[in-house]
């Protein structure tokens, strides 16, 4: 099953809702909406909904680390939105979490 | 006394990995592992073979890795087999982040700092001329009770 991405703008944010799983097969195309909508600046957050991520792996994590730093690079900010148990577990695991900053809802 | 409960074969392709994270878990879900316990072991062997295809490979998806599962004693042994090329025994050594800091953060050693921190104990093998092997072993709660 792919990965589901959509992508919309809303109240000044720029949303990338993600759903299925991130795996090193699906990571690639996480990447390329990651790389694509920092950069746009048409929004000065780049907001990623992780809601409905069943799974997440290392691929997965470097993507969003790798968003994180381009987003400081372009001053623009980061957010993940809500993301599933299985995201947070990887963060955890990975002791990444507290790097990002997570907020509740949009 | 070693028991191989399940073998397979698997080809060297990403969107494989599927496959391999159902079949563990539902070899896993007949063990007493909490769940918790039991994301951990699927996202540790997850990465394992994800490594494999990426780096023993090089991303070629016509290389075979073979994943077996059982338990020994008191433990649920996995091993992971691949005859890719040798990966040098220090990418696979166990090295912490110093703090989470996301500058620091190397992606590629990320899934096997994962795998050491998953299991209770890790034993990466390359081989001379060809090949890999990695044995991973987690104490199986089944056996706290026993005592």
């Amino acid at each position: 099953m792919a990965l589901q991405i959509e992508e919309s703008e809303r109240d000044g944010q720029y949303v990338i809702a993600v759903a299925g799983e991130v795996d090193l097969y699906t990571s690639p195309e996480l990447r390329n909406a990651v790389i694509k909508a920092v950069p746009k600046r048409v929004c000065n957050v780049v907001a990623l909904d992780l809601s409905q991520v069943g799974y997440m792996d290392s691929s997965g994590v470097a993507t969003l680390v790798e968003g994180l730093k381009l987003s400081h690079q372009k001053n623009v900010a980061f957010q993940l939105v809500a993301p599933s148990k299985p995201v947070m577990k990887v963060l955890q695991l990975a002791r990444l979490d507290s790097v990002f900053k997570i907020v509740d809802r949009i | 006394m070693e028991t191989e409960e399940v073998s397979i074969e698997i080809r060297s392709d990403p969107r494989l990995l599927r496959s391999v994270r159902s079949l563990v878990r539902s070899y896993l879900e007949d063990l007493k592992l909490s769940g918790d316990r039991c994301d951990e072991v699927v996202l540790a062997v997850d990465e394992a073979c994800a490594n494999s295809m990426r780096h023993s490979y090089g991303g070629r998806d016509d290389g075979t890795l073979r994943l077996t599962l059982g338990q020994q004693d008191d433990h649920v042994v996995i091993v992971l087999s691949d005859q890719g090329e040798p990966i040098p025994a220090a990418c696979l050594a166990r090295k912490e982040l110093a703090a989470p800091d996301p500058d620091t953060v190397a992606p590629g050693g990320l899934g096997v700092l994962l795998i050491y921190r998953v299991f209770d104990e890790v034993d990466y093998v390359p081989g001379d001329a060809q090949g890999n092997r990695v044995t991973m072993r987690l104490r199986c709660p089944q056996s706290d009770s026993a005592t």
